[in-house]
């Protein structure tokens, strides 16, 4: 298995392939960048139930410790399965268990609103408007988490025998071409 | 490797990137590679802008036309499926996939590529079911019924997906398969958006196309988008062999890009260190693609795919080793996707808006190359011919009475349709405060309406492509010019033209107002249809 030496001992990006675009620039060299920010209480770091996504300690990704160590679930085609089946394990939160869809106390999910047929746009005149298009508001330390670490495995054998109308033939059969 | 998936894009092109920079910088380190979920919103001029199916007001340049131009470069190889808001005029060009800039590929209609040895496969679109057996009729400029039907899924793409045996790593889809809201936490998912319960509950939410090709292909991961709600759902397939572990699959939805929503992952996805770290084509793929040319449809009628019930001589359409050695030999063994972008269109210019750009049909040089080394038809050069040709292409007519009760001839240079009905039955619930922007926008409607100006010359297209450096210039016998493609306004009115079920070409004469769904009757042509009662039935199905 070879899973947590995946990255190549390559540059840290892509290089560029024999005619390819080069993976373009490095995000590094992002105009403006300056290294990591303190974390804030906005970013949700100040919160128990995330863990800080940078350091030794809790880098979110190859640490294997998964929750669901131990399952069934078959591993990838380049080896053989990971432990728990998930190539990309995570830090598990502190907190024992990870938001499932990743809002931090701290942080209010907005436009999730009612039941109304409308555009997908955004609006810019919201019940709670978009104060900053800061990148730092666009960035929620869920976005680094195992999003399925709380999950159980559930079959399709469970499920077809409850719903059956998965189908996409719903009338009669139309003419042939061949 | 790892890999960042992203929900509906929206044209937010720099809001990604940037949230990318951040996250990496977070923690997990540098991404090899961005998936987008539809959405994407390729607009590179106002021409593109007016192939959306959105609302005018909605109707942002926003930032992806500055990717195209050369001006700025996508930091991480990034791959995506189109959804229901697209310049689907851009999309059209590349009905088997391509660059849309630089280090920016569109996967096609259904698309299987290799990226350091990972399989991603993916289909464009939202699953309508009454558009779902017709063929890919549709061109511009659209009509405000085209406008739309351009990104409903069609039966050919899911049946040429349902011939690959192979394993696939990673799907992508705009619009979540049906039933997958039943292996996650559907309690959580109702509790953000109660209004799914229903559909829920009935199993109604969701592709049934994707939900088919879901249980066909049992990819390791499957990243979907649209419903703008993040939700993750863990599938325990049913094992085909009693020897090997049953597959299962991480679905993942993702919402839009906006501050403090979840439309990122990162996640680290299982690759082949030994597989190059470019783009490549998947053989098995074109090998489906070069077995179904002849299943191209370019006509509105209702169609089956081949099946074994005696009425076909062939229905399996699979790959076997031998044939897809052959296309490898075609290819001289050289899987490796050309880096072939070339500037087609004029670009936006915002020192110099053209709002009254002219929309071409235009044939990709990308799609030309790639379906002369396959021997593929262009689906786009056959939607020309018959356009040309009429009795080409089958007689829609005959499929269907048309009965119109509005004898106004179709306007000249109506391509901006996308907002003449009342609410775009593909757009999805959302909040009370998007709503009241969508009855803002509604009445005005008509206020941009398409007229021809001066079509970018050949000197312009060289030199937008000679901008940066990594980009094909064009020869000046592959740039595409009006006069080669015949003018699309022209072609509106051309006599004889199978006229479209629902068609909004004699829209000029509709009052600028709202038209609500109860109004809409009354102002639309009236349809009579021999199979009138199977669209009642399948309509049932619009509501999701």
């Amino acid at each position: 298995m070879h899973r947590p030496n995946f990255r190549p001992p390559t540059p840290p990006y892509p290089g560029s392939g024999v005619g390819g675009w080069g993976n373009g620039g490095s995000f590094r060299g992002t105009p403006g960048s300056g290294g990591p920010r303190p974390p804030s209480p906005r970013d949700g770091y100040g919160s128990p139930h995330h863990t800080p996504p940078y350091g030794p300690r809790s880098r979110p990704f190859g640490n294997n410790h998964s929750p669901r160590q131990g399952g069934s679930f078959s591993g990838g085609r380049f080896g053989s399965p990971s432990p728990g089946g998930y190539p990309g394990s995570y830090s598990k939160s502190p907190a024992g268990s990870q938001q499932q869809f990743g809002y931090s106390p701290g942080q209010q999910h907005t436009h999730q609103g009612s039941p109304r047929t409308s555009t997908p746009f955004g609006s810019g005149r919201g019940r709670e408007k978009r104060k900053s298009n800061e990148v730092e508001s666009y960035f929620k330390p869920s976005m680094l988490e195992d999003p399925w670490a709380d999950l159980e495995p559930v079959s399709v054998a469970d499920i077809s025998q409850q719903y059956t109308n998965t189908q996409t033939f719903t009338g009669k059969k139309g003419r042939y071409f061949c | 490797m790892r890999v960042a998936v992203a929900g509906c894009c929206h044209g937010e092109l720099d809001k990604i990137y940037e949230t990318l920079l951040w996250a990496e910088r977070r923690g997990p380190g540098p991404v090899d590679l961005l998936l987008c979920c539809g959405d994407f919103q390729a607009v590179r001029n106002e021409a593109d802008l007016r192939c959306m199916a959105v609302p005018p007001k909605y109707r942002h340049m926003q930032t992806f036309y500055r990717y195209y131009s050369g001006e700025k470069k996508a930091p991480v190889l990034t791959i995506f499926i189109g959804g229901n808001h697209e310049a689907s005029n851009h999309l059209q060009e590349l009905p088997y996939g391509g660059w849309v800039a630089p280090n920016i590929y569109y996967l096609g209609l259904a698309g299987v590529v290799k990226y350091r040895g990972v399989r991603i496969g993916g289909i464009s679109g939202i699953f309508k079911s009454h558009d779902y057996r017709k063929g890919h009729f549709e061109y511009p400029p659209y009509t405000s019924s085209t406008v739309r039907s351009i990104y409903h899924v069609r039966n050919i793409e899911v049946y040429k997906l349902k011939q690959l045996k192979q394993p696939m790593d990673v799907f992508l889809s705009h619009d979540w398969p049906r039933s997958i809201y039943h292996y996650g936490n559907k309690k959580q998912l109702l509790k953000t958006k109660s209004f799914f319960r229903q559909e829920v509950e009935n199993n109604t939410l969701g592709s049934p196309a994707a939900s088919e090709l879901l249980e066909h292909l049992k990819p390791t991961y499957w990243f979907s988008a649209h419903l703008h709600v993040k939700f993750a759902a863990l599938m325990q397939h049913q094992a085909e062999d009693k020897e090997k572990p049953a597959k299962a699959t991480r679905f993942l939805a993702l919402d839009k890009c906006l501050p403090h929503r979840d439309f990122l992952q990162v996640i680290e996805i299982e690759h082949d260190p030994r597989a190059p770290d470019y783009l490549e084509y998947d053989i098995e793929w074109l090998t489906i693609l070069q077995a179904t040319n002849d299943l191209i449809n370019v006509t509105e009628r209702l169609w089956n795919m081949p099946e074994n019930n005696g009425l076909h001589t062939r229905w399996d359409y699979s790959a076997t080793e031998e044939t897809m050695k052959e296309v490898l030999e075609k290819l001289n063994h050289d899987l490796r996707v050309p880096c072939n972008f070339s500037v087609t269109v004029a670009c936006y210019d915002p020192s110099k808006p053209q709002n009254q750009m002219q929309l071409v049909h235009t044939i990709n040089p990308q799609t030309t190359e790639f379906c002369a080394q396959l021997g593929l038809t262009d689906i786009n050069v056959r939607l020309q011919k018959a356009s040309e040709e009429p009795h080409l292409r089958d007689e829609s007519e005959e499929q269907e009475d048309v009965e119109s009760s509005d004898s106004g001839e179709p306007s000249e240079y109506n391509t901006d349709t996308s907002a003449l009905s009342s609410i775009n039955p593909d757009e999805i619930m959302l909040g009370e405060e998007d709503e009241e922007e969508e009855e803002d926008s509604i009445t005005s409607a008509r206020s941009d309406m398409n007229t021809p100006s001066v079509e970018p010359s050949s000197d312009q297209t060289s030199d937008f492509s000679a901008s940066f450096s990594d980009v094909r210039i064009l020869p000046s016998s592959m740039i595409v010019s009006d006069d080669t493609l015949g003018s699309p306004i022209a072609r509106e009115g051309t006599p004889g033209e199978p006229e479209e079920s629902g068609s909004g070409k004699d829209l000029t004469g509709v009052p600028l107002k709202r038209l609500s769904d109860e109004h809409e009757p009354e102002l639309r042509k009236k349809i009579k249809r021999r199979n009138q009662a199977i669209y009642a039935a399948v309509d049932d199905d619009d509501a999701a």
